[in-house]
């Protein structure tokens, strides 16, 4: 009992380094990179959850950059006693999002859409569905118009496709 | 498919937040260098994407006259960018903010104008799709009507069917496809010298409509099919709540008599009447098919069959008639009765018939056998349910019962009602009844509970006996002699709304769509009433000849149609079904 206890707490404060796609080392604790399921996965196909010392070589998460990879490990490291994501998660909620997410949130868009990329490729769902989430709340209840101002999109309709998406929208609103 | 950002900008040191963590980091981490330094290789791709990103703005502010214009040409700027170049990251931070403090406000809302696009990302132009989709999934269809008009790659990646399909609403894959509606007694109009359809399309504005009517797959269903689903549902809803009334009809017959019973299957309409026969209606074509001679009394209950080939009727001669839809021949008669047939229901090609000669009894409609007598009663009969299983039956004893069908054996008898039970509903999956009953109230029982504990609810505040009533997992509609309908909290035991503006009996109650409820009444009136809300929507049919006799007697609906039985008890108003439609095409 002891023994496995002491192991359970080795295992909790066992830490996994790995580095971004410029080359900056971060070291993980294991119970927090438990969240990617990319690197989850890697990890024990690799075997290197055997060992419970840090891995001599840095794990390469090669599509990630040193900042955007810090802001990953920031809301893995707050998040780390979320429960499992499963299929029941799915359910649509009504896109309000807790207050410390909204804040990690309150980023420009270039950064949060770096941070989607990463939070697909590590494949960490709740991460993912927040920031998500976070872009659909921007184009909520907004005109095409401050959609676009919103995103600086460029309107490249001309003026006949204009004209025919006036007019099937129209027959909804009438 | 999708045009990609192929150049790469890490511009989170740039953010406020790196400045000014929100949170301690206590993570550790190697540094190999200055947190926010830039390598050689991403300081040039920044470069090469601001100019490319500037260049159209820098292109418009040469158009004015702008000391811009000069840039490429003065080797003092030169020589302060090959400066500028060597300079650390923080160096170049320290000359933005003095250059800053040296610049005029024009030129800093230039700046601005060519910085913001920096920190904004067209999100669903660069994600891959699956990504865009997962965004566009937390939307609702009016936004993603919005979403469709703002870019051509936005438009395409709005209209994915898998994201409509998404979206909550049920209604819309259940509408069957656009009706006709346009001939035999839909070309004219239900409006006419005593009828009144408070928001009925002008009559010159029909011939429009119908044109257009026939055009039922449009430009949307061809390219985005799901999208052209939830858009008709949109509009039929609102073709219910608040559109002009855009087709009616008046279907004749019966004349002098009472419609006594009224039923839909699909497209086929039957009423019964005390003229002892029954009529069987194509409602899109606006004609009659059949009618249905033989009963030698008066038609007091029908049901059409869950497969629709079987119309049931019962009627004061004591028998039940079973006739076929395909051709309107009689296929059996069922006798045993030996009183009026007062109300029937049916499960499969069973059916159970209760009767003023206080029985029920079970037949199988296709053989016309018959399989059990349910003795119990001591008074007639008045209304029963059945799921294919358990018969629940309500009667003038005061009492409501449970049978097993197919030993005829009385499994409950529930009691406590101290009147005559008018009014059923049986949700078998929750072995939940309600019964509304003389004695003004509503009973909710669960009949697996132990004897004599089965009530799980009164309902009390109507007046008079309920008429009608639906259940939709814990809320009750219920409709009375007393003019009100009132919405109940069967789990609370609680009214959450009186609906008051019929001025007599309310005869009928039919819900559909999310929350709207039609009632019919004595006084000659149809009303819509928005029972989340707890309002009257508006008026549907007004009779003149209401408050006179003129009487609406049943409502039968569709998601798309609705229909009126419309009489008098003293032929102040002519016998007829007024049908309303509110159907929509595929845009």
């Amino acid at each position: 009992m002891a023994d496995q206890k002491e192991a359970s707490e080795a295992a909790k404060n066992r830490e996994i380094k790995i580095s971004s796609s410029d080359d900056e080392i971060f070291l993980v604790p294991r119970n927090v990179i438990r969240l990617s399921n990319t690197l989850n996965t890697l990890l024990v196909d690799l075997g290197l959850d055997d060992d419970e010392g840090t891995n001599a070589e840095p794990i390469p998460v090669q599509n990630v950059t040193a900042s955007i990879l810090k802001k990953v490990i920031n809301w893995c490291t707050k998040h780390q006693s979320d429960p499992i994501p499963t299929e029941d998660s799915e359910k649509k909620t009504d896109g309000s999002i807790q207050d410390w997410d909204k804040k990690f949130l309150d980023i420009d868009q270039g950064t949060l859409f770096e941070l989607i990329l990463a939070a697909n490729y590590l494949d960490i769902k709740g991460l993912l569905d927040v920031a998500c989430q976070s872009v659909a709340n921007m184009i909520k209840g907004k005109s095409p118009d401050e959609i676009r101002r919103a995103f600086n999109i460029k309107d490249d309709f001309t003026a006949e496709e204009r004209e025919q998406i006036r007019k099937e929208n129209a027959w909804c609103d009438d | 498919m999708w045009p990609r950002n192929d150049v790469h900008m890490d511009d989170g040191s740039m953010t406020p937040e790196d400045q000014e963590p929100v949170t301690d980091n206590d993570m550790e981490y190697n540094d190999n260098g200055e947190e926010s330094s830039y390598s050689n290789g991403s300081s040039s791709s920044y470069n090469a994407d601001k100019l490319s990103s500037s260049r159209p703005l820098q292109h418009k502010l040469d158009l004015s006259a702008s000391p811009s214009r000069n840039n490429d040409l003065n080797p003092r700027v030169e020589h302060l960018i090959a400066l500028f170049k060597d300079l650390s990251s923080a160096e170049q931070m320290d000359a933005f903010t003095r250059l800053l403090q040296e610049s005029n406000m024009t030129n800093i809302r230039q700046l601005r104008a060519i910085i913001e696009p920096h920190f904004q990302r067209d999100f669903l132009s660069c994600l891959p799709v699956e990504l865009g989709m997962k965004i566009l999934h937390n939307l609702t269809g009016y936004d993603l009507l919005k979403v469709a008009q703002v870019s051509k790659n936005w438009k395409l990646i709005s209209e994915i069917d898998k994201i409509w399909k998404s979206l909550g609403v049920e209604e819309f894959k259940h509408h069957p496809d656009p009706t006709d509606r346009v001939t035999g007694a839909w070309q004219g109009t239900a409006i006419a010298a005593g009828v009144t359809i408070p928001d009925h399309i002008q009559p010159c504005d029909l011939n429009v409509h119908r044109f257009l009517k026939l055009q039922k797959f449009g430009d949307i269903f061809e390219r985005a099919a799901d999208k052209s689903r939830y858009l008709r549902a949109d509009k039929i809803e609102k073709n219910w709540n608040a559109n002009p009334i855009m087709g009616s009809a008046v279907l004749r017959g019966h004349e002098d008599h009472v419609i006594t019973c009224m039923q839909i299957h699909d497209d086929v309409l039957v009423t019964g009447s005390d003229d002892n026969t029954l009529k069987v209606w194509c409602i899109d074509k606006g004609e009659v098919m059949y009618t249905l001679v033989g009963h030698t009394g008066g038609v007091w209950t029908s049901q059409i069959s869950q497969c629709g080939r079987y119309i049931v009727s019962g009627s004061t001669d004591r028998t039940v008639k079973v006739w076929s839809t395909v051709d309107g021949s009689l296929l059996h008669t069922l006798q045993g009765h030996t009183s009026t047939v007062r109300c029937m229901a049916m499960a499969g090609s069973i059916l159970v018939t209760g009767s003023r000669d206080t029985t029920l009894r079970v037949w199988d409609v296709e053989s016309g056998r018959h399989l059990a007598t349910l003795h119990g009663h001591h008074a007639a009969v008045r209304c029963v349910q059945f799921d294919g299983t358990t018969v629940v039956s309500g009667g003038y004893d005061f009492t409501v019962k449970i049978w097993n069908a197919h030993t005829g054996r009385c499994i409950r008898t529930l009691t406590g009602h101290n009147n005559r039970v008018y009014s059923l509903l049986f949700e078998s999956e929750r072995s939940i009844v309600c019964s509304g009953s003389l004695d003004t109230s509503i009973r909710v029982w669960d009949f697996t509970r132990p004897e004599g504990q089965e009530c799980v609810a009164l309902l009390q505040g109507h007046t008079s006996l309920t008429s009608g009533m639906q259940l939709r997992g814990n809320i009750l509609v219920s409709c009375n002699a007393d003019s009100h309908v009132r919405v109940w909290d069967i789990h609370e035991g609680t009214c959450v709304h009186m609906l008051s503006g019929h001025r007599s009996a309310i005869t009928s109650l039919q819900w559909f769509g999310r929350n709207m409820v039609a009632t019919s009444s004595d006084d000659g009136t149809v009303k819509l009433w928005d029972i989340e809300r707890g309002a009257l929507i508006r008026d549907l049919v007004t009779l003149d000849s209401g408050g006179n006799g003129g009487c609406i007697w049943r409502l039968c609906s569709t998601s798309t149609m609705l229909a009126c039985a419309v009489g008098s008890r003293n032929n102040t108003e002519e016998t007829k079904v007024i049908l309303l439609d509110f159907d929509a095409v595929y845009p």
